[in-house]
């Protein structure tokens, strides 16, 4: 198994082939083959229930799917040994919607954790390494702070600081402006649009957040009752004659027996 | 039903892959298991002393009005010192551990699965068992039969106090009795009881801990689950442990 891209500084493709997901006997996300590509952000989008959050899952390991693959780059994920599945994790960044910091440790403990377990490095840099990861979500002053003592934009955005830690070629972001102000969500755009540019990773976001999706994206997935309805660009997705699409982009509720949500 | 069973052998396979790795091979693994220790051991030393001191102190008011009746009050020592150490110091050590160490197990990592916490570890390229679970095992294993002996020492000195005091006993007579009636495989069996008692309250609370699902309700559903399964499990193993300390008599 090719853990090539891990020891450089490519962004990898992510490809899912042919993949079904489910819990026991419900399948979730049914024959999903779709592309996001290397280096570029990727937005799936979906309704409540269409099946994002399982995606993402999937994406992540924490989900093998009952057929098909998840390659990252070369690596195809859930057929890779426990200490290759590591060396790829070092590799992912990941903000959960909440933040999923642990509520038991300091902001700057949070941040280092990762960096501790992965890293030999001495105590003075993993000081600076984490101070210069919150100084770039704008947390540098909350180092101290626990997260129950944050606002819900500072614990994504410490959320951010976290999955950025070890300097990741992927980054995966679950539904990052939901339940956010328009201001704080148009900062969380601007900062993964930033660190595109930075730093060239792989960015996948899961949304329902119309307005950051065509914001940030250069490639879409939309994701109806578990399949993907639609693959491409922002622009090709706006100008879609799909009724579904166009419901979903226009903010339609459900009428005349249509039962798409 | 089979999904729990399937989660209860994942941790147990996860734990025994901890076994192999270094007990605390980073520096933060071992604070995090001080932490452990500290709590369960040293925050729980004012009730298991509470607690055993009263128990020594009942069990010898109970065996002087049975005894005096026979005029064997000075065998109030052999009494509240086999009761106490071979079953009671031990017993009530797990109930205390069961509902203080076992319950906030359940419900923090309860806890931490519905919020996404242990996700996030995983994803990190954390074992969250080792992270989270070994050092409660850990912990437990130590410090279980440690309180348990305190139980015993405070126990029996509280029985000895209060039935030199009370029912006019001599105090050499009371050791005397004590120390030539306990012998070290009495104690010892009352150790490895409390161990196995230690090591049941930590992979039940963590596993009740792993099961959460659907929000905040479950976090209770789940806790009391485990104090209650807890219990169950602490009396049959006594049950197991006595009998074959009367087997192998």
């Amino acid at each position: 198994m090719s853990l090539d891209w891990t020891r450089t500084h490519d962004a990898p493709d992510i490809h899912l082939e042919d993949i079904q997901v489910g819990y026991g006997d419900l399948s979730v996300l049914k024959n999903i083959t779709a592309t996001m590509p290397g280096g570029k952000i990727s937005v799936i989008l979906g309704g409540s229930g269409g099946g994002k959050s399982t995606l993402l899952k999937a994406i992540l390991g924490l989900l093998p799917p009952t057929s098909g693959h998840v390659w990252l780059g070369d690596s195809n994920l859930y057929a890779l040994a426990d200490t290759e599945l590591r060396e790829i994790r070092k590799r992912m960044g990941v903000l959960f919607q909440d933040g999923a910091l642990l509520g038991s440790l300091p902001l700057s403990e949070n941040i280092a954790l990762p960096i501790r377990e992965h890293t030999s490095l001495d105590e003075e840099t993993i000081e600076t390494v984490v101070s210069l990861k919150l100084s770039l979500v704008g947390l540098a002053a909350f180092t101290e702070f626990f997260p129950s003592q944050l606002s819900g934009g500072m614990r994504k955005r410490a959320g951010l600081a976290r999955a950025l830690a070890l300097d990741p070629r992927i980054l995966l972001c679950d539904e990052p402006t939901s339940g956010l102000d328009p201001i704080t969500a148009a900062d969380l755009d601007q900062m993964i649009l930033d660190l595109k540019e930075a730093f060239g990773m792989t960015i996948l976001v899961v949304s329902h957040d119309l307005e950051s999706v065509f914001t940030i994206a250069d490639h879409v997935v939309v994701l109806n009752k578990g399949s993907a309805v639609y693959q491409g660009g922002p622009d090709e997705l706006r100008n879609s004659t799909d009724p579904f699409l166009n419901q979903f982009l226009h903010r339609r509720p459900n009428r005349n027996g249509h039962e798409h949500a | 039903m089979a999904s729990e069973s399937a989660q209860f052998i994942w941790l147990i396979n996860r734990l025994l892959g901890c076994l192999r790795r270094p007990i605390t091979g980073k520096p933060y693994m071992r604070w995090q298991t001080w932490r452990h220790f500290a709590w369960v051991g040293a925050d729980s030393l004012p009730i298991v002393s509470t607690i055993a001191s009263c128990t020594g102190i009942i069990l010898a008011l109970q065996a002087a009005q049975q005894l005096e009746k026979v005029g064997a009050l000075s065998y109030v020592a052999n009494l509240v010192g086999i009761s106490i150490v071979a079953e009671l110091g031990p017993l009530l050590t797990a109930l205390i551990l069961s509902g203080r160490a076992g319950a906030a197990f359940t419900a923090e990592i309860a806890t931490m699965k519905i919020s996404e916490e242990i996700d996030a570890l995983e994803v990190m390229g954390l074992d969250s068992v080792r992270y989270l679970v070994w050092p409660k095992c850990v912990a437990m294993v130590l410090m279980s039969p440690l309180l348990a002996l305190w139980a015993d020492f405070t126990g029996v000195l509280a029985g000895g106090i209060f039935s030199v005091m009370v029912l006019g006993l001599s105090a050499h007579g009371y050791y005397e009795q004590t120390v030539n009636f306990l012998t070290l495989r009495i104690l010892f069996s009352g150790l490895v009881k409390s161990l196995a008692f230690g090591l049941a309250i930590t992979l039940i609370g963590c596993w009740q801990g792993l099961l959460a699902r659907d929000g905040a309700l479950d976090v209770g559903h789940r806790t009391t689950r485990s104090v209650v399964q807890s219990i169950f499990f602490i009396v049959l193993l006594d049950l197991f442990f006595t009998t074959l300390t009367f087997i192998s008599r």
